[in-house]
Formats: structure tokens, sequence, C-alpha cells
């Protein structure tokens, strides 16, 4: 007989709280109630379920306080790096250096969302006439002005080129603002033309070795840069150091999909592993931190699959899920509507894939900064969507569409068309802003038919099985 | 002599006529079924790809995302007769450099395949030659004819039918003086330089073009601004006009800016696909803002 796990709301997790520590629970230095993030006017918590464990407490206290550690980074004097745009390559450069701690300010997208709007970000952005035509990171520009989210970094390091155009404008804007950018050179991955070298990336996708040579130029740029003005040696020992340090958050998190999206019963909800996924793009200003929380999460994991406990019944609806939501509680929507998250692609498959360990290590991070599924052609990340698919039986897809973002004016519909043509799997595409509660029918609406049309097609498809 | 249709900045057409073609801009008409969020003028283009061009060569430099969206559609990519140039947003170092020289190259490989010719140093001389005294017969002569007020005009591509804003600009009482637009002066190469050309022409031809042209997506675009500054002085404008599709984030983001430089009062237009109505509201508020500067 299966066990059936329960999410809880803020509310419910004061009583487990209480309940965990009068039976011992041991915090690391972030530890605390959940409710306590109300005080920072993480609004967004009300609405929110959650996982009931220890474990899913020390992801989401780890996730709330990163603000602290950057200002504790700052305060210990360390150099504070704001990376953007890449997801995932400069911060392994940056975490091979012991006085530095490097973090996305493209996480104030969230901003809006946790803080359901009740802070100035947006409309800062509004003021400097980045309106909501972009996509929600334009809250990072108001998160730049007022200063109340993070600490100013010290350096800001940006990839251009291949990267969506209302990020790009947005920092040539803060840069405008009399901000010092380093900007490097992401080049669109073509596929390689007859007769012309090519390499094989991590992830699967192929690219001329000229774009993989300019890649590394750039790269070694930033390495002197950081290197620099850190004043520690960067070379290529302490770099693949950090290589096989950030190979092994690489490791956790590849096991922690294999076993969620694998099991039997949903062991993670899909809110949870959504953050988990995040930390493999910068570790959340803390390296160690990442490792423990994920090592805790997977404990958790492996034994709820042992006791055959889940979230949801067997038969929930297996959907591959493709692209953040700007809403985190639309997460917990998909869920409520009867699915359940197998397989994902948030736009930083790049960050999750091991980096190549037996070549030297700027080629090694070249090759994967060009896998960025962002980078390249969108039937190059369909067909990675669709492998994965395959991998995780999922049996449908959403595509989540993010408000205003360029590369989703289109993408979206044609991934969607790949994978139908493909696997002839039933697709949606969904748009829900940083606040859905209002589309919140609407879209609950349209993921219970997705799910209502995969357990029909599983009945249709029950006979032909049974044949063959 | 084949015709090339070219879409967006810095292909040069020396290089395109010094594989024996006519270069010639592409300027689509809005395409029906665009979607929401999506680009006209991408949209358009990649409509016009999926068409083969029209029957010639088509080469499109993406310079941003919505660009290199559409042309990656599986019913255009790779399609016969269309080139899809990727630009390097970053301009100041070695490597950008080689992969703007890279494309460069690829593209001519692409005019070769397409039954143009293997150009040598010489020719590709006289194509720059050629290109630069067609461009100075163009920019001489420009004076404002009296009682019309001069406008500044800024924004990157813009479809057939957005253009009717010309003739309605004239019929308000205002008078383009400086093109900024994709296509305008702005996206002219430097002038050559004489030595750099007999040493090597293409490498001339790279520099005249990617270390010059001022544009929105370059990274960091600073000399946009300094372009526009310095012209818009030169040439006594009096109003900017900034003229953008109306999901084109990289114009739309920087409109502030050009607010700030050009030194004019500025009135930003941002374009439906079906472009201006004589009467309606885009034309209302063009007339308004002539109004406002005589």
């Amino acid at each position: 007989m299966k066990k059936r796990l329960s999410t809880l709301t803020l509310d419910q997790w004061d009583g487990r709280y209480r309940q965990l520590k009068r039976n011992g629970l041991k915090e690391p230095s972030w530890g605390g109630s959940l409710r306590r993030h109300l005080r920072d006017n993480d609004q967004r918590l009300r609405r929110l379920r959650f996982d009931p464990s220890p474990a899913a407490l020390h992801l989401w206290n780890f996730l709330l306080t990163e603000e602290d550690r950057l200002r504790q980074a700052r305060a210990d004097g360390r150099m504070i790096v704001g990376v953007m745009k890449d997801l995932g390559t400069v911060p392994v450069m940056a975490y091979a250096l012991s006085n530095v701690v490097a973090f996305y300010p493209d996480g104030a997208w969230w901003i809006p969302c946790l803080m359901e709007q009740q802070e100035d970000c947006l409309a800062l952005a509004d003021s400097l006439g980045v309106t909501e035509t972009f996509c929600p990171v334009r809250a990072m520009l108001g998160a730049f002005l007022n200063e109340a989210h993070f600490p100013s970094p010290d350096l800001l390091i940006c990839s251009a080129g291949a990267t969506c155009d209302d990020f790009s404008a947005i920092v040539q804007r803060l840069e405008g603002l009399g901000r010092i950018v380093h900007w490097w050179e992401i080049p669109y991955r073509r596929p390689p033309v007859k007769g012309e070298k090519r390499v094989l990336l991590p992830g699967g996708a192929a690219a001329p070795a000229s774009l993989v040579a300019a890649v590394r130029a750039e790269l070694q740029r930033i390495r002197r840069l950081l290197a620099e003005r850190s004043g520690q040696s960067l070379d290529d020992a302490v770099l693949s150091a950090g290589i096989r340090r950030a190979n092994r958050v690489r490791h956790l998190l590849g096991e922690l999909r294999r076993q969620v999206f694998g099991a039997p019963q949903t062991p993670l909800p899909a809110l949870e592993m959504l953050i988990a996924e995040m930390l493999a793009i910068h570790f959340c200003s803390d390296f160690a931190g990442t490792e423990r929380v994920l090592k805790g999460l997977l404990r958790e994991v492996k034994c709820r699959v042992r006791e055959g406990k889940g979230f949801q019944e067997t038969d929930a609806a297996r959907i591959f899920w493709v692209n953040p939501v700007a809403d985190l509680r639309v997460m917990n929507l998909a869920e409520a509507a009867g699915g359940r998250i197998c397989g994902t692609d948030y736009m930083f498959t790049h960050a999750l894939d091991t980096i190549p360990v037996e070549l030297p290590p700027m080629e090694a991070l070249a090759r994967m900064a060009l896998s960025d599924p962002m980078a390249g052609l969108s039937k190059d990340r369909a067909a990675r969507i669709a492998r994965d698919v395959q991998v995780y039986g999922a049996e449908a897809v959403v595509i989540s569409r993010i408000p205003g973002a360029s590369h989703c004016a289109s993408e979206g519909r044609m991934i969607g068309g790949i994978l139908q043509g493909t696997l002839d799997l039933p697709v949606i595409e969904i748009e829900a802003p940083s606040i859905s509660d209002s589309l919140a029918p609407h879209l609950r609406t349209r993921l219970e038919a997705l799910v209502e049309t995969v357990k029909q097609r599983r009945l249709l498809q029950e006979p032909q099985r049974r044949k063959t | 002599m084949k015709t090339v249709l070219q879409v967006g900045p810095m292909i040069p057409a020396e290089w395109i006529e010094a594989h024996g073609f006519r270069a010639r801009a592409a300027v689509p008409a809005a395409a029906p079924d665009a979607q929401m969020g999506q680009c006209a003028w991408a949209h358009a283009v990649a409509v016009l790809a999926e068409k083969g061009g029209g029957g010639d060569n088509l080469v499109v430099a993406a310079s941003c995302d919505q660009m290199r969206r559409a042309m990656a559609n599986p019913s255009v990519a790779g399609k016969e007769g269309v080139f899809l140039m990727s630009l390097p947003a970053t301009w100041q170092t070695p490597a950008s450099r080689r992969l703007y020289e890279g494309e460069l190259r690829r593209l001519g490989r692409f005019l070769v395949s397409r039954g143009g010719l293997m150009p040598t140093p010489e020719r590709l001389r006289q194509a720059m030659r050629r290109c630069a005294s067609r461009r100075r017969r163009v920019a001489g002569g420009r004076t404002c004819p009296p009682g019309k007020i001069p406008l500044a005009l800024v924004g990157g591509p813009w479809l057939e039918n957005q253009r009717a804003i010309l003739e309605r600009i004239q019929f308000h009482g205002g008078w383009v003086a400086l093109d900024g637009m994709e296509n305008g002066e702005r996206s002219c190469p430097a002038p050559f330089d004489e030595k750099g050309m007999r040493q090597n022409p293409f490498r001339e031809l790279a520099r005249a073009y990617f270390d010059v042209v001022p544009d929105v997506f370059r990274r960091p675009n600073d000399r946009l601004f300094d372009w526009l500054g310095e012209n818009c002085e030169k040439r006594g404008v009096r109003g900017v006009l900034v003229i953008r599709q109306v999901w084109c984030d990289l114009w739309h983001a920087e409109t502030p800016r050009i607010r700030d430089c050009a030194g004019a009062p500025l009135l930003d237009l941002d374009l439906a696909a079906e472009g201006l109505t004589p009467g309606g509201r885009t034309d209302a508020r063009l007339q308004a803002f002539l109004e406002t500067l005589r």
C-alpha cells in the first residue's frame, strides 16, 4: 500500500516546526521557522504549499537567506561578483577562488512574486522606461537602484550575443546608469557545416570548433579579470579543482532528478525540485551549504522511495516542464491539477550536465558555456527535451511562457511543434505573470485538461499495449 | 547579375558585390499571423525567407534574439538560398572581431555556392571604392528646405507599409535631416583607409564596419549615443523620432537614453505591424509633435 504525503501551508508549517524542534531538530546557521521570512516581506509564502520535511525546510531557509550571506561576505571582506545571464559558467570560475562570492542578480526576477509586488523594483524599472513589455527580470534593474535586495557587487560580468533581448537591454541600461559591466561574448551556436571541424558538447549538441575557441578566448579574459581583481591565482590546477567541486553539485542534482522523476509516486514536490535545481547555477552563494542541502534532500527522497511514500496517486500525469515560472505558485497548481513533474528544462540544462574533467579546464568550460540551451537552435533544445521525455517517461509537455520574454514569442510554438511531430505527445503552452492568482482558474483548467488528455490516452493505448 | 537581398546591419554590400552579385536591402511588408510578443519585422523577414527570398538569395544578419529565433523556425532554417549571419554583440576584443570576420568568410562561401565568384583582393578593392563613391553621392548636398523642421529618425528596421510615415512627416512640415534608421546613414561604414585597402582589403572592410558602425545591440553601445549627439548637433536637429517595432526590447529600453543625449524633444513611436493611417492615432501624435516644434 502506497503512503500518501501531504504538503503544508505556511500556517501548518508553524506547528510542524514546533514539533520538529521539540524532537531535537538540528538546524544549520541559516535555520529557523519559515514564517520569519514574512518579516522580509516574502508574502508569497502565505500562498504556497510546502514539502513537510526538515530537508525541505533547510532548502527554503537556504534560499531565502542568500541576501544575509552576501552581506556577511561583504563584511568579511570577500569580493562579490554579480554574474549575469550565463547561468552556470562564470560562477564555476569564481567559486574556485577562496575570497570570492558570486551570485546572479538575475534572480531578482522572483522578487515581485515572493514579495507579491509589495516592493518598488518594478515601479523603478517602469520609471526608467523598462515597462511590462519586458520579461519580469526587469525587476533586477529596480533591485540595483534601491539596493534593498542584494549588496552592490564589486564586479559585474555579463554574457552577451546569443542571449535574450530583454536581459541584454536591461543590463545595457544598467551600464548607461553608470555601472561598469564586463561583457563577454557567447556566440549563436549554429550547426557545423560540411567539412567544418566540429566539437560534441555536454548535453549532446554539436558546435563548430571555431566557436568553442572563441568562447574559450572570451572566458580566458574573464579568468584574467577574476584573478586580477581577487588578487589570487586562477591557474589550471585551481580551475580544475573548482570544476570538480561544481561537478559534485551536478552529480547530486543528477541523482536527485533521477530519483524524483523516476519514482512511482512523487517523492518531492515540483516547487522544491525547482528551487533545488536553481542551486546548480551559483550555489546560492554558499558552496558547502548547497552540498549540505542537496544531500539532505537526496536522503529524504531515497527514504521516501524506499518506503513507498509520495505526494500524489501513482496515476498522476507525468509532465515535462519547459522554462521556469515567474510565479512559484504555478508549480503547486500543476500538482493540484493532477500532474507530476517528470523532467524539466528550466533554461539552464548546461548547468546540470557534468563538466568534462578529461579536458583542459578552459576548454571544458567553453564547451559547457556553448551548450547553453538558449544559445542554440530551438530544434537542438527540442531534441534534448525529447530525449529527456523518453528517459523519464513523461506523457505530456507544458511550455511555460515568460511574459514579455523575447525568446518566448516564437520558441514555444516551435518546440511544441517539433515534440508533437517526433513524440506524438500532448503539449500545451501557458503563460503566468509574477502573480498569477487572477489567472489561476484559467491555468488550472488548462492543466487539468492536459491531465485528462494524458489519462484518456492511457486508456486508448492500453488495449494496444496488451496486444503487443 | 543576380541580386542578394540583405536584412540587418553590418552586412557589407562591398563583399556581396565582390562576389559578383548586386546587393539590395530587403524591405518586406507586414506578414499576417505574427504571434503575440513577436517582432513584426522579424516575422516578416522569416516569412520572406520561407518563400526562399522571393527568388533572390537572402542574407539575414541576426543582431537580436527575435530575429535569431524567427530564422530558427524549422520552415526557414537551412532553406536553400537563405543565409543567416550571426553578429557578435561585443566589439572591443580580438575574439569578437575574429567571429565577425569568420562570419564574413562563411558568407563568402555561401555566395560562391550560389554561383558567385571567388573575390580577388583587387575585385574587393574595386567594390569598396564603388560603394564608397555611391555613398558620397547620396550623402552630399542635404539642406533643410525653408520653413521645414529638421528631424532625426532613429531606430531599427521598419516594414514597407510603416514607411508611409515619411510622407506624413513631410505633410506635417517636417524634414529628415538625419537618418539613424537601419540601412540609413547610421549603418554606413567608416571611410576606407587607402593604406589598409592596399595591404589587406578584407581586414579593412571588416574594420570599417565592425569597429565603427554604431548600433543599439552592440555591447557596450555608447557609440550609438556619441554618433547621435554629434550628428544631431551638426545637422541642427530640432526634434527626434524614435521609430521602433512594438516588441523590440533593444530600442525600447534605450529610448530614455536617446532622449537624454539627443538634446532635442523626442517622440517615441512604437509602430504596429500595419503601420500608420493618415488621421489615425500615430499620425495625430506626429502632427502634434511637429506643431510643438514650430
